[in-house]
């Protein structure tokens, strides 16, 4: 019959037509990539966000990723005596009781760590792409946060009795379960591995740049004269030669997390255990360490490894007149023949002026790096 | 026969469809890959290690007494606007895709001795030329700011931009002299006068090397060249480099970065 030809073959017509857009669509998701499932439930993505002329290679692990529930339960935690485990409210300690945030996270200028080397700054970690310590004994932050809750010299806990201490308190079982989900049915949400994990996503948000220095390379702000004279002296070599190590504008780290000897001793009169030779056991690493960053110098005396100067002026001397030869001395301290940059008074109050351009008042106030003020925190 | 409407809305799909395989199956290129080794020699003997003991001989001139010597603890390097050339003389640009043309060299990192370009025209190659350094376009501050590039960068007071090379170790100017560190860094140079910058100057290197090799790239084959830098040169040919005289922090001394420029056109060969 007429009409039913015509039916079936407009059928046939609309199959084809179906067929042949089904296959565009499938060429087309073929083409245009993989196909992209909806996210699934769970942390929610947190934005680090990275400051002007900062490195944009942010050192987080594939397995660590930050979330705003994980970076809030490692608030928490950095702030929380708890997290050592014990009982006694006189045995409690946490991060914070070192890294003061006033002190930008370390422990002021009075204070002696009980480490074998001084504090390192806790903050900008996040651009940290070489490894931790002094001595570069640590390849990873959560690694970092591990020893230092377990170190004896440090909160002096035990892996066991801390995951049970923090897993006690009701509030954080769900500060867990937001922050890594549970992955397995009847698994504990709290576990040692995921406290070192919050406590380092909390850390990488720990950012400093808004020093005076920042609002110059910004272009918000002026550098006085001295302070720019400070700063010519900071990166020319026939100035105090510092930038190689300890950066400028184009480093905004102010340091190259590298590792030198700085002739801080004569080598016949080292000592230290604890030096870069004591983790890769090559002689040519004798009196080597971590160069740390400058940013909020003014904030974190004392200075080099064992703490020994407790001012500024005294770094500067240091450098200016102190320098100690060494075989392995780092060929980047050009004027170590001289025993120093031989700074003249002026030049080195411009270089301290210009120093000082580089503390972050703001870092010491960061309400979002504060301790919470949530009254279930003791 | 299907009614006008259908035929139209067939023959719409069927378009939609050339369109899709069209995206999907883009014209293939004649391309090949090219990778270039960066090697590393002294007086022709290649340097697989720097430890910095080793004592490299330093030839005596008459401006370098006998018995003066060299250790290497870092070379590092920039390498940029690399091109081949074809056999009819034109030149092929090497550069990656999502690349700047721009490449960083050091000891130190063996994955930057290694650099493969995707995408290079098929043909026969018989040269390569590249500017040692960066010239003005290249060299614009804060255009790295992830290290390692990041970390060679010259302070805006020198000129700005980037080093184009860093040789740290030490130097001997005799057995029983204490090694002394030096740093052979070159970038923007600059004229002073009265502790102020006066004029800068340009000290990167365009260097060719016509007829150097035979490189025939055929589609989807890789085929390799070695840049070698031979160290010694930068000290002797043909400026013999006397420490004593230029010092050993030298990114504010013009003559001795203009003596290291003219000494680049020595260094660098290809294998």
């Amino acid at each position: 019959m007429p009409g039913m030809s015509f039916r079936y073959t407009k059928r046939r017509l609309w199959a084809g037509i179906c067929l042949l857009g089904s296959l565009c669509f499938g060429l087309a998701a073929v083409s245009c990539g993989p196909y992209q499932p909806e996210e699934p439930e769970g942390p929610d993505y947190f934005d680090l966000r990275i400051p002007a002329y900062f490195p944009t290679d942010v050192h987080v692990p594939a397995d660590n990723p930050l979330s705003v529930q994980g970076v809030n339960l490692g608030r928490y935690l950095f702030y929380d005596g708890r997290v050592s485990g014990h009982g006694d409210p006189a045995a409690w300690r946490s991060c914070a009781s070192c890294h003061v945030q006033a002190h930008a996270f370390e422990g002021g200028p009075d204070y002696a760590a009980p480490t074998p080397h001084a504090m390192l700054p806790l903050f900008n970690v996040a651009f940290n792409n070489v490894r931790y310590h002094w001595s570069g004994d640590t390849d990873s932050l959560e690694r970092l946060i591990y020893l230092a809750l377990t170190d004896p010299n440090e909160i002096n806990g035990h892996p066991d009795s801390i995951t049970a201490r923090i897993a006690a308190i009701p509030f954080y079982n769900d500060m867990f379960a937001a922050a890594f989900g549970q992955t397995v049915p009847g698994a504990p949400v709290v576990t040692i591995d995921r406290i070192c994990k919050a406590i380092a996503q909390f850390a990488r948000t720990i950012v400093s740049a808004n020093s005076k220095f920042d609002r110059y390379v910004r272009g918000e702000a002026t550098l006085t004269d001295e302070e720019m004279k400070g700063y010519l002296l900071f990166t020319t070599e026939e100035g105090a030669d510092c930038f190689h190590c300890h950066g400028g504008s184009g480093n905004m780290l102010f340091t190259t997390y590298g590792f030198a000897n700085n002739g801080l001793d004569p080598d016949s009169l080292h000592t230290d255990a604890f030096d870069r030779a004591s983790v890769t056991g090559k002689p040519a690493d004798k009196g080597v360490y971590r160069i740390p960053t400058l940013r909020n110098i003014e904030y974190t005396a004392p200075y080099m490894h064992d703490g020994r100067f407790k001012t500024l002026d005294e770094v500067i001397d240091q450098y200016s007149e102190g320098v100690h030869y060494a075989p392995n001395i780092s060929p980047l301290m050009h004027h170590v023949t001289d025993g120093g940059v031989q700074l003249t008074e002026p030049e080195k109050q411009a270089l301290k002026a210009f120093l000082l351009t580089l503390s972050d008042p703001d870092l010491l106030t960061d309400p979002s790096l504060s301790k919470p003020q949530d009254d279930r925190l003791p | 026969m299907p009614c006008p409407r259908c035929h139209r809305l067939l023959r719409l799909t069927a378009t939609l469809l050339a369109a899709c395989l069209l995206c999907a199956c883009q014209k293939k290129e004649w391309t090949g890959k090219v990778t270039l080794n960066f090697t590393f020699s002294y007086n022709g003997q290649k340097l697989d290690a720097l430890d910095g003991t080793r004592l490299f001989a330093m030839p005596a001139s008459e401006a370098v007494p006998a018995g003066q010597s060299v250790t290497i603890e870092e070379i590092r390097y920039f390498i940029s606007k690399v091109y081949l050339i074809e056999e009819g003389g034109a030149h092929v640009a090497l550069t990656e895709a999502d690349g700047d043309g721009c490449h960083y060299v050091d000891f130190a990192m063996p994955a930057t001795r290694q650099w493969t370009v995707q995408d290079v025209a098929c043909g026969h190659y018989v040269g390569i030329g590249f500017t040692y350094g960066l010239d003005e376009s290249d060299n614009v501050s804060h255009r790295f700011n992830n290290p390692p590039e990041s970390l060679m960068f010259w302070p805006e007071a020198l000129g700005g931009g980037y080093h184009y090379m860093q040789i740290n170790g030490k130097w001997l100017a005799s057995a029983d002299a204490p090694h002394e560190p030096y740093g052979l860094h070159t970038g923007i140079g600059q004229t002073w006068a009265d502790g102020r910058t006066t004029a800068f100057h340009q000290n990167y290197v365009r260097l060719e090397f016509p007829d150097t090799t035979s490189l025939f790239l055929t589609m989807d084959q890789s085929v390799s060249l070695s840049v070698d830098m031979d160290v010694m040169q930068w000290l002797t040919d043909p400026h013999p480099w006397d420490f004593a005289k230029e010092g050993t922090a030298i990114m504010q001394n013009q003559e001795a970065q203009q003596i290291l420029k003219e000494n680049a056109r020595n260094v660098f060969s290809i294998h």
